[in-house]
């Protein structure tokens, strides 16, 4: 196994034991405990690949995208890009970084200021960064427009004047100005009619190909990451319970939470079999998370051990993992 | 089936007047519904499926809206009722669920008083008796000890289980149809699952209909009987479920299946993409209304509107080439891409 990952490259980013607690303050103003979002997190993203990161709501994985980027400060951990770990940058260099990672939200209004023409905010980040003369900047917009389907033409409108899926390939425009290896994209077609929806991911497969950029995929439609994703990280209440390659984790999903996720999904064919896995009960408070194992209270097939004792991370074959006492050698 | 339909609802039609002009939200929607039976209806943003199923429950400003057609229930024409007798069908004999349950909860009263209410309105109970109504309803809907919940308020409880709740007060007068408009679109996957398994236990129990709104076709194929396709306010497709996934006949349905991944089958197909965007219903297309965007339109569909055409076998399709769109595999075999 360690012969093998010497022989590996260096991954565009490592995301190594990424820890970030929210303080929860009582009406006093005093720290009364914490909220564990991300929870010790392990992962790799390599050079050109997309990694989804999928999991239910509240599990903490927009939360460790925006953290990647210091868009929110971590409690502990490292996240290297290239090497180079980006929690311990000052604020200057970590500017000079950002170039390299650029965001795409689910609501892409927040990317487009509505009072600005869409020329100007595609070009706002090569402003900022100071790249290029006028001339060149609007060059640069007008070739993104073009590459996410648009025409020149559209440079001088306003937000208002496109639709939602036109909007969120213009984020795409945005995000692709400073040339980045990865983009972070965060729910990027959740909002988006199905219809739509089909553009804008293929949009994203095309610029990968072209261009060799690096995604981050978090999203809930787990049809969605299967689609696009080469590798797969499952979240549950900050902890990231599974990760392996995307035909792997659908073919055999090996932790209860994966399988139970993997079989919730409604099949568009009305002739599939279901066996689902049904779990009893909600996602517990991330306040009061459960001892032992996160996933124990909901498991079908939790354990003594699993009560009392936190799963260690297993290597399970080849490229995956999974947290569970079902896997302990 | 020879049974009179619980629901018929003939030649819709829905406007809104807005101030800059009347807009025809509706236009001509024919369906039914039997009892014990799922009728999907599926469609995108701006498609006339919610304001179809308001429509039925008469939910809008009666100035601002004009209806037409009938939407008969057992029978009688519930467009023709006073406001009067609509309201003894609104939550007696018919009830509807939201997609997001915090817009018809009351936040400032606890849960058990407002399924209560809804139990000494409709069926007359006493407090006393409403109470102990309200914590059984809790318990059939799978919440977990109905007895302390039933003292919370609605934002002390997750949203899977407002939903719950929702459904409750639902089911609270033992409706014959319920109208569900998008109701699992805001919860988890996991959560989905079962709230989808409590309605169709619920219906299995209880032999009411259930009119099921959704832009999912995994939960279509997964819960319903029938199923009829919207575009731009109108019925484009009808057909059972098999039918409609097996044998898709309008090019809109067609590009609606080839364009979602699936969490079955091929993995790296190129994703379908339908060209263009839904036109505002303030500039809708003359012929066809799908024609702008079909491949494979037509002088005749650009300029003719097709009629819903039904087949002996129930199907129905508005389009004058049905069956022209290759389906996913045809599509395949053609070497045929996006």
């Amino acid at each position: 196994m360690n012969s093998e990952f010497s022989v590996k490259t260096q991954p565009l980013l490592q995301v190594k034991e990424l820890h970030k607690h929210f303080p929860v303050k009582s009406s006093l103003g005093l720290t009364t405990g914490h909220v564990k979002a991300v929870n010790g997190v392990s992962f790799d993203i390599e050079t050109g690949q997309t990694f989804g990161l999928v999991g239910e709501s509240g599990c903490g994985k927009s939360t460790l995208g925006r953290t990647i980027l210091r868009l929110i400060e971590p409690t502990s951990g490292e996240a290297a890009y290239e090497g180079t770990n980006l929690f311990a940058l000052d604020r200057r260099e970590l500017r000079s970084y950002r170039q390299n990672m650029q965001m795409v939200f689910q609501d892409p209004y927040t990317s487009l200021d509505p009072r600005k023409r869409v020329g100007y905010s595609i070009e706002e980040p090569l402003l900022i960064h100071k790249k290029g003369n006028k001339r060149e900047r609007t060059e640069i917009a007008m070739a993104l427009l073009r590459k996410v389907g648009f025409s020149e033409e559209h440079y001088d409108r306003f937000p208002h004047e496109f639709s939602g899926g036109q909007r969120q390939r213009l984020g795409i425009a945005k995000a692709l100005a400073l040339g980045p290896k990865l983009l972070i994209c965060d729910e990027p077609v959740s909002a988006l009619d199905v219809s739509i929806q089909s553009q804008v991911i293929n949009l994203l497969e095309e610029v990968q190909e072209e261009l060799g950029i690096a995604y981050l995929f978090i999203a809930h439609d787990l049809s969605v990451v299967r689609h696009i994703a080469d590798r797969i990280g499952v979240m549950y209440l900050g902890e990231m319970v599974e990760q392996a390659p995307t035909e792997a984790l659908f073919a055999h999903p090996l932790h209860p939470y994966t399988k139970s996720l993997l079989s919730a999904v409604p099949v568009p064919d009305p002739r599939a079999k279901r066996q689902r896995v049904m779990l009893s009960g909600e996602i517990p408070s991330p306040l009061k998370p459960p001892s032992g194992c996160v996933f124990h209270t909901r498991c079908p097939y939790a354990m003594e051990a699993c009560r009392h004792t936190v799963p260690e991370r297993q290597l399970v074959g080849p490229n995956r993992e999974v947290k569970c006492h079902l896997y302990h050698q | 089936m020879a049974t009179k339909p619980l629901l018929e609802v003939k030649d819709l039609k829905v406007s809104l007047a807005t101030e800059t002009g009347t807009v025809v939200a509706v236009d001509g929607v024919t369906f039914h519904v039997h009892a014990g039976e799922t009728l999907g209806i599926v469609g995108e943003s701006g498609c006339g499926k919610s304001v179809t199923a308001e429509s039925i429950l008469r939910l809008f400003d009666q100035e601002d809206v004009t209806y037409s057609g009938q939407v008969l229930y057992e029978g009688t024409d519930l467009l023709q009722l006073s406001d009067r007798q609509m309201e003894s069908i609104r939550g007696n004999e018919i009830s509807m669920i939201f997609q997001d349950p915090m817009s018809s909860l009351n936040p400032v009263q606890t849960i058990g008083k407002q399924i209560a209410e809804s139990l000494k309105l409709h069926r007359g109970l006493s407090g006393k008796q409403a109470r102990r109504a309200a914590v059984e309803l809790l318990r059939l809907t799978g919440i977990p000890s109905p007895e302390q919940r039933v003292d919370e308020h609605p934002h002390e409880i997750s949203g899977g289980m407002r939903q719950r709740v929702m459904i409750a007060i639902a089911l609270a007068c033992k409706p014959k149809l319920m109208i569900a408009d998008e109701p699992t679109t805001a919860l988890d996957v996991t959560i989905q699952a079962q709230i989808l398994e409590l309605i169709g236990h619920l219906q299995a129990e209880t032999g009411m209909g259930v009119i099921m709104i959704t832009h999912d076709l995994g939960v279509v194929a997964e819960i319903c009987a029938r199923v009829a396709v919207m575009y731009l306010g109108q019925v484009v497709e009808e057909a059972g479920v098999d039918d409609l996934f097996y044998r898709p006949q309008h090019p809109y349905t067609i590009g609606l299946m080839r364009s979602i991944p699936r969490i079955d089958g091929e993995r790296n197909r190129k994703l379908h993409v339908i060209e263009g965007t839904v036109p505002s219903l303030r500039h809708v297309p003359a012929g066809c209304r799908f024609a702008p965007r079909c491949k494979y339109a037509d002088e005749r569909c650009l300029h003719r509107e097709p009629p819903l055409n039904r087949t002996a076998d129930g199907h129905a399709v508005r389009c004058w080439y049905p069956g022209i769109a290759p389906v996913e595999e045809e599509a395949h075999e053609l070497g045929i891409f996006g």
